[in-house]
């Protein structure tokens, strides 16, 4: 995506913030600092030949957590926060705060439920911002948890009702230990479009 | 409202709450009854924070606006927030809020979820978990043990007999494949019977003890020491070069150590220490036990203490 | 008067300048993309007033305002960033910044900004 830097610009702001708040909700809920790094995007567009596994997290055991939203109305498509499963269950660990020396990446319900609570506050927060940009109001579901390997998350995400995916780059840092995941965006291209027009628009907008 | 769906909400096991856009409750299902021990009357057009002032957080504050505001959904696990949907100690609930309109006014759904058997179950299987984890542990320490009974002697420390079999095979394996000179020592400490008659077990225990401590401290990682009965050792040395027994028999015999005391008394110790070698006294264990052993023998029968002698070593210093 | 923008983001310093720029006339606007470039501009410019991102490549936003601090101990600081944790706050305000602004910044904010830096 880098024939328009300023739109890739104007989305890594737009993440940056959004990723912000949700780290501000966590940290107030766990009780915590968080501290952030500098979040990447890339564009992809899966009808084009790309490699998706190049782009997810890297996995020794194989196994990738994910948790999801989905939204309609004007933007259209799925969100989705990656994680490698025993980087899940670090997260886990540290926010039930409960030096809990489980490193076990067998979940139980109450992990489940922690994991969708989590990605909740931080795709509802990316796919909220977007809307809060684009000034516009979008519908959303409850989020799911699954595990994956990751050849069928490859295959769940190459789907071609939503060929376009951004992904995001996040790094979250809570009490020195390095969480790095990876957030997807499904979107069909008549969302991508109209992202793209927005962008455009608040681009224009800035050099009146 | 309409009656049907009214009396539906009051057979469903979760708490529901309805709020109007000002946060008041609008109703309040039969289970928050249960949940709260407080019926809809008395909370009928009550601020949901005086109701549960449990919720009066910035962040539940934040999500709801969001809720309202932008149509997003939430949800609270019970596991992150004992605080906050703990209405009742004895719960464990999750929380999930989504806004509704119904005649062009808007409203919020919050519903508890009771997952308290959940917390339960997974508790005790944790405990189940932590239950085993501890057997298999001691499990694993008693097999130590048994493992150390039989191949280690227990005054000493020291290998035992059978273990020392087991190694000096492997190390006649490994000299044979690759043409190494082996050397074994057969100790016996000299006058030991004398020393027990006259201080008692404990003393010679002592003499035993303090005798496997400065065998072990004076040879190399590699060589074997162990313990082949009564006042008895065998040492092995796997990989002979340059007269390397003279220097172990000296280092053995100018040990420091090599007294204790007892009630103010000097006990010395004195070896006597007989030397087979490999391949040339022999090709079996057992053959090169034999040969040190007889050469611990004529040992003995020189004069004075500390001798040691070498079934065919003619260039030996130590013990013409 | 003179403002240096320090932020990553070149959309971030855009928004920041155009809705800063309508309030406080007669003002010059110079911008940098990251704490390293931030420094050296501050040090040349000596502005009279230093907005700062925190999340930026190579030397973050808290480091840089440590180091102009540390040059000069009265300098006027305005943080704008994405980062809205109340501890991250605390700690910042401890080291005497003018103002702790979220990000997003629109006019409402701006204006709030504006009025910090005319009744200084």
């Amino acid at each position: 995506m880098s024939e328009d830097s300023l739109r890739n610009d104007i989305l890594k702001e737009i993440f940056n913030i959004s990723v912000g708040k949700a780290a501000g909700l966590l940290s107030e809920i766990i009780n915590r600092t968080i501290i952030l790094t500098v979040p990447q995007v890339d564009v992809l567009n899966i009808n084009e030949e790309i490699q998706l596994e190049d782009y997810l997290p890297k996995v020794t055991d194989g196994a990738l957590m994910v948790s999801s939203i989905s939204f309609h109305d004007i933007l259209k498509g799925k969100a989705n926060l990656i994680f490698p499963a025993h980087k899940m269950r670090t997260f886990i660990n540290l926010c039930m705060n409960e030096n809990n020396e489980n490193d076990d990446t067998t979940f139980t319900d109450i992990d489940y439920d922690i994991i969708k609570e989590i990605g909740n506050i931080i795709l509802n927060s990316i796919v909220g911002e977007v809307g809060n940009f684009l000034d516009i109001r979008l519908d959303y579901s409850l989020p799911e948890v699954k595990v994956f390997t990751q050849l069928n998350l490859k295959k769940n995400l190459e789907n071609k009702e939503y060929p376009h995916i951004l992904i995001l780059y996040i790094t979250f840092i809570i009490d020195e230990t390095e969480i790095e995941g990876v957030i997807l965006v499904n979107l069909t291209l008549n969302s991508l479009n109209e992202l793209m027009k927005n962008l455009d628009r608040i681009e224009k907008k800035l050099y009146e | 409202m309409n009656k049907i769906p009214y009396n539906l909400l009051n057979e469903i096991s979760e708490g529901i709450i309805v709020l109007n856009e000002k946060l008041e409750i609008f109703f309040w299902n039969y289970y928050m009854g249960i949940l709260t021990g407080v019926q809809e009357e008395e909370v009928l057009n009550k601020d949901v924070f005086q109701v549960l002032p449990n919720l009066n957080v910035p962040y539940f504050h934040k999500t709801i606006h969001d809720v309202v505001d932008k149509g997003h959904k939430m949800f609270f696990s019970a596991a992150m927030h004992k605080e906050l949907v703990n209405i009742n100690k004895n719960y464990n609930l999750n929380l999930k809020a989504s806004g509704f309109i119904n005649d062009g006014e808007r409203y919020l759904l919050l519903e508890f979820i009771d997952v308290t058997n959940q917390f339960i179950q997974i508790n005790r299987l944790k405990d189940y978990v932590n239950e085993l984890r501890q057997v298999n542990k001691e499990l694993i320490e008693k097999e130590k043990t048994i493992r150390d009974l039989a191949y280690y002697d227990q005054l000493t420390g020291l290998a035992n007999r059978t273990l020392f079999y087991d190694l000096a095979e492997k190390c006649l394996e490994i000299a044979n494949r690759n043409h190494i000179v082996l050397c074994l020592m057969f100790l016996d400490i000299d006058k030991f019977k004398n020393i027990n008659d006259n201080f008692g077990h404990k003393v010679g225990d002592k003499v035993i003890q303090k005798v496997a401590d400065l065998l072990s401290e004076v040879t190399k990682e590699d060589e074997i020491v162990a313990r082949y009965g009564g006042d008895e050792f065998l040492i092995l040395m796997p990989n002979l070069t340059n007269y390397g027994h003279e220097e172990l028999i000296a280092k053995i015999f100018n040990n420091k150590n090599k007294s204790i005391f007892h009630e103010g008394q000097e006990i010395k110790i004195s070896f006597s220490i007989g030397v087979s070698f490999y391949p040339v006294d022999g090709t079996s264990i057992d053959k090169l036990i034999t040969v040190a052993d007889h050469a611990m023998y004529v040992a003995k029968a020189k004069e004075g203490e500390d001798n040691c002698y070498c079934n065919s070593c003619e260039l030996c210093t130590i013990c013409q | 008067m003179k403002i240096l923008v320090v932020d990553d983001s070149v959309f971030s310093q855009k928004i920041t300048c155009n809705l800063m720029k309508g309030l406080l006339t007669d003002t010059e606007f110079i911008v940098a993309g990251d704490g390293e470039e931030g420094l050296e501009k501050y040090k040349a410019i000596q502005p009279d007033y230093l907005f700062v991102d925190l999340l930026m490549p190579k030397i973050d936003g808290k480091e840089l305002i440590r180091l102009v601090k540390e040059i000069d101990s009265t300098a006027k600081i305005i943080v704008i960033s994405a980062d809205v944790q109340k501890n991250v706050r605390e700690e910042l305000e401890k080291a005497d910044i003018l103002a702790f602004i979220n990000k997003p910044l629109n006019e409402d904010k701006a204006k709030l900004i504006s009025a910090l830096i005319k009744g200084e």
